[in-house]
């Protein structure tokens, strides 16, 4: 974990969350610094805790590391002292006398850090006044030459041939012409979404729960609509960001996981695999297999197109007895 | 026992063939016949939408010429009716993962064991009009009233006729607005006919109802009150070789239009 090498990227002048992401992929993906830490200099933003999550996991997808903080956003400040990301240190904020519990928790975190500090692994400017430099080496990462539309295609293609080398003998052909869109397959150590250094992560703050520890499989992430006719085949965890239209097909060795609407056929745990998952936003599937047990959706909701709404109801399916069972995943 | 297949095609697209399939198949299995309908639309397969069977698909057609499942495997039996059987087209491929060899295999070893095996048809006339005409004897032409339909039909018989194995082929009008053909602003049926040339089997009037059995995934010939439900059913009854008069589809739909027929009729007859 002495990485002295940091990949610093510059969120405060976009407005809302998905240009944030569009952002952070563009920097990442042009970056080659892989491995390093990555430093997010947020301002006032606002962030919410599933967003850091997912921002995180999106870094941590390209084989970065989220290393660095900086806010001056006390909500977002909390936030990431919960998951055990290290943040900057306002001095604004330490004096204000209203939360007095909360100071004596940040002077704690901020004598940590400053140990850290001294111990080279956080890089030196952070205590510091970073604006400036943060400024100029933004400018420099956003070369108008490397435009995101390219690298995208470049790693599209990258990656469709990766995964056809995986899977010569599941129907590679289908999978090269069809979707997969920004992605990059992690490591298999790096994969897993618990902390990659524990120590590190106990220095700071623990996290409150235990972190889930996801099959130690390859996952690719897919950042986009999975449209009819579409499909993704791949020996290891799906994770899609984005709807799964009736008509695609998801099959993974191990789960998937749709952060929206699921309404195509799903098949984890395709080579076998009975623990696999399926989970979803908001399930609809015509089919949802795992392993070789076969579910249909009922007759009575048979509708021939995607029901898309505002309101979510997380359901996990698993298999209990044989039987493809869904367990709600929230509380009301 | 060899059944026979009958292929539904077109031409030009949104004319009503896969509308067309889906109700003739459920119509003949209704009068008792086993019946197996194939789609051959892969990549845009909605034959399946149109029984409500999409949630029962396991394996396609292009699993079954890949060799991964036997062919009784494939059909998926109607929620209805026992007789009617559909092999779905798969949605994650293109028309070349199925050649007309293949096809015509399928459609020899299904003709075995089934009366009628009713193909629908991609619309165009390219590699998929050409993998669903190989396995067929019999053709039913769709058709509307609109020029460039008729256009697209009439090409579509000219490459039927050079076919050998295609020994009949019929046309059916689809979509067919009787108050329009009255005020002259729609062809005829029988100027269609005029046009083509061919044999008649049938003269589908407009329906609204059409829609809704297609959100649904419930044939019209399944409601008996639909007028374009027993059009469908008379189609059927032809194709077995009966003979039914076509039917009066100016029927007029509200009270005052009955009451205003029913009242003319008698003037005639005064007459």
């Amino acid at each position: 974990m002495q990485n002295t090498e940091f990949l610093e990227i510059d969120l405060t002048k976009d407005k809302d969350s998905e240009a944030l992401v569009n952002n952070v992929v563009s920097m990442l993906e042009v970056s080659d610094k892989k491995g390093a830490s990555v430093k997010l200099k947020l301002d006032d933003a606002q962030i919410s805790q599933s967003q850091m999550i997912f921002i995180k996991s999106l870094i941590e997808s390209y084989g970065f590391i989220l290393g660095f903080v900086q806010t001056t956003n006390s909500y977002t400040r909390d936030i990431c002292i919960e998951m055990g990301i290290a943040t900057n240190v306002d001095t604004r904020f330490v004096n204000n006398e209203e939360n007095n519990i909360q100071n004596e928790k940040l002077d704690d975190l901020r004598e940590q850090f400053k140990a850290k500090f001294n111990e080279g692994l956080l890089p030196k400017e952070e205590i510091n006044d970073v604006k400036e430099e943060n400024i100029i080496q933004t400018q420099q990462n956003n070369n108008p030459d490397n435009s995101i539309e390219e690298t995208k295609e470049e790693i599209n293609e990258e990656a469709a041939e990766e995964i056809k080398t995986q899977d010569n003998e599941n129907n590679a052909d289908d999978i090269q012409k069809q979707v997969i869109s920004v992605y990059r397959k992690a490591d298999e150590e790096e994969n897993r979404l618990e902390f990659q250094d524990e120590e590190e992560v106990d220095f700071y703050a623990p996290p409150t729960n235990d972190p889930v520890i996801v099959d130690s499989k390859q996952t690719i992430y897919v950042n986009q609509t999975l449209r009819s006719g579409q499909i993704i085949d791949f020996d290891g965890n799906v994770v899609i960001i984005g709807d799964c239209h009736p008509g695609s097909e998801i099959k993974a060795a191990g789960d998937i996981t749709v952060w929206g609407v699921l309404g195509s056929i799903a098949h984890a745990g395709a080579k076998g695999n009975k623990e696999a998952r399926i989970r979803a936003l908001k399930m609809n599937a015509v089919q949802l297999r795992i392993a070789n047990c076969y579910s249909r959706r009922p007759d009575s909701g048979n509708i021939p197109y995607i029901v898309k709404s505002s309101v979510f109801t997380p359901e996990e399916a698993r298999i209990v007895d044989d039987n493809i069972v869904l367990f709600k995943m929230a509380q009301n | 026992m060899t059944g026979s297949v009958i292929v539904i095609t077109s031409g030009k697209g949104g004319v009503g063939k896969t509308t067309t399939s889906a109700n003739i198949g459920t119509a003949l299995a209704k009068d008792g016949s086993k019946v197996v309908l194939i789609d051959t639309d892969i990549g845009l397969r909605n034959l399946d939408l149109l029984l409500g069977l999409e949630n029962r698909i396991v394996y396609t057609i292009v699993d079954v010429v890949e060799g991964r499942c036997k062919l009784k495997q494939a059909l998926v039996k109607d929620k209805k009716n026992p007789n009617l059987c559909l092999l779905a087209a798969a949605q994650t491929r293109d028309k070349s993962a199925v050649t007309e060899e293949q096809l015509k295999e399928i459609c020899d070893t299904l003709k075995e064991e089934y009366d009628y095996i009713i193909v629908d048809c991609p619309a165009g006339i390219e590699q998929g009009f050409q993998n669903a005409v190989a396995g067929a004897n019999e053709a039913i032409v769709v058709t509307t009233p609109e020029m460039s339909a008729v256009r697209d039909a009439d090409r579509i018989i000219g490459l039927l006729e050079a076919k050998e194995d295609v020994k009949k082929y019929r046309l059916l009008v689809n979509r067919v607005r009787p108050n329009l053909i009255k005020t002259n602003d729609m062809m005829s049926v029988e100027d269609v006919v005029g046009i083509l040339s061919a044999e008649l089997i049938g003269v589908i009037p407009e329906d609204t109802g059409i829609i809704t059995s297609t959100n649904r995934g419930e044939p019209i010939v399944n409601n008996e009150k639909s007028l374009a439900g027993q059009a469908y059913l008379n189609v059927a009854r032809r194709i077995k070789g009966e003979e039914v008069p076509f039917l009066d589809i100016d029927q007029p739909t509200t009270f005052f239009g009955k009451v205003k027929k029913f009242l003319s009729k008698k003037v005639k007859v005064a007459k």
